[in-house]
């Protein structure tokens, strides 16, 4: 049997939900901490969106990107934007608009939603780089990792933290074209 | 008004698809073997399956965090005196004795005078022949005595096939297994077309758009 032998890589050899080695930086348990704005931040100033993306029916990653009946099924890629968000940065329905941060930026439409919360925005995932207007997604977000309890545990469990891909902050212009 | 259910079965065979919207999770399942079945190019939809909300794919209605959405799947309605019909110079189009509606593809010009015509809005264009398509209730699987594809490959079991005058039939089977009201599409006010396919939900209940779906009866 595969991997019957193996064993996590934890100081208990077992999953760890509670993690000791992290009880002095009181993250024994997952918790809430605020995200870095720092790592984002464009010529020193903190940037007040947050970015999200969201998985879709059609693209689990950037896998069925390019299959043709898919891409048939799907608009966009466009970022979603509340009106309370647009409004007062003169964005309006089907613009295009940047969104950009201290690390990069990537420019698309825009689309108008009541339904999305107030100071966030979200762009469906599963775009390459070649289904935007310019830049892409991923230039957006830092590979920096800076929660503690993930640089603890890493020299004791060897395994690599996931990258924070919902911890962004930026901010959104309009393009004029 | 009153609720299908309480209707007295009509005379005559009329199939039709009877379709639980609070079953469909938008995944285009049907769409897609709907393509396969016909050989359609890609983009031609004879079923499509928009978002009842914002209008949006995927996005909802209602401002945050009270918002819905769900989706309804559209294809030919089959009617009852369908408006395509007469729209036609070329007697094109043709109503089945069993009720379907179905294109005579040696018949059809592409002259596009049936696509606005319909009130429904489920006349595709075919962008390699250039000939109008309309579901047909997959005619040639039913002539084998198959169901239509998109009955077969709906994975949340939302769409239900059968003579919606038979009382025996799936369709008043399912209609009387869940209390809740059928509706119709809503064709713009137009009584006379009668479209024949069914909707049931909960949610349109709630969140009725009279626009879209009229109670049925």
């Amino acid at each position: 049997m595969e991997w019957a032998e193996a064993q996590f890589r934890t100081p208990s050899g077992r999953l760890e939900f509670y993690a000791e080695e992290c009880a002095d930086l009181g993250d024994a348990l997952p918790i809430y901490r605020e995200r870095p704005r720092d790592l984002y931040a464009l010529a020193g100033e903190q940037l007040p969106l947050s970015l999200v993306s969201y998985h879709s029916k059609f693209l689990p990653s950037a896998t069925l990107n390019e299959v043709a009946t898919f891409r048939d099924l799907i608009p966009g890629p466009y970022v979603t934007v509340n009106p309370l968000d647009a409004e007062s940065r003169d964005i309006g329905e089907d613009d295009i608009v940047e969104i950009y941060n201290g690390l990069g930026s990537v420019i698309l439409h825009a689309r108008l939603s009541e339904g999305m919360r107030p100071g966030t925005i979200a762009v469906m995932q599963g775009w390459r780089r070649s289904s935007f207007i310019e830049g892409g997604m991923q230039e957006l977000v830092s590979g920096n990792v800076t929660n503690p309890a993930h640089l603890k545990m890493k020299p004791l469990t060897g395994a690599d933290p996931n990258a924070p891909l919902h911890d962004v902050w930026v901010d959104i212009r309009k393009v004029n074209t | 008004m009153s609720a299908l259910n309480d209707q007295q079965p009509e005379t005559g065979q009329q199939l039709g698809l009877l379709i639980d919207l609070d079953r469909c999770i938008g995944c285009h399942a049907c769409t897609l073997v709907c393509q396969e079945e016909h050989g359609d190019p890609q983009g031609v939809q004879r079923m499509k399956v928009p978002t009842i909300g914002s209008g949006h794919h995927d996005i909802p209605a209602g401002v945050y965090p009270d918002v819905w959405m769900y989706f309804q799947p559209r294809m030919c309605q089959h009617c009852i005196n369908p408006p395509c019909i007469e729209s036609c110079p070329f007697e094109a189009i043709e109503k089945r004795d069993d009720g379907v509606v179905e294109i005579i593809d040696e018949d059809c010009t592409g002259c596009n005078l049936c696509p606005p015509a319909c009130p429904y809005g489920v006349i595709a264009i075919n962008s390699n022949d250039m000939l109008v398509a309309i579901c047909d209730m997959c005619s040639t699987r039913l002539d084998e005595g198959l169901q239509p594809a998109c009955e077969d490959a709906c994975p949340g079991d939302a769409i239900f096939f059968g003579d919606i005058n038979g009382s025996d039939s799936v369709i008043n089977a399912q209609k009387r297994k869940l209390p809740k009201q059928a509706y119709v599409l809503s064709g713009g006010g137009n009584k006379d077309d009668q479209p024949t396919s069914r909707y049931q939900s909960q949610k349109a209940q709630h969140q009725a758009d009279t626009s879209i779906l009229a109670v049925d009866g």
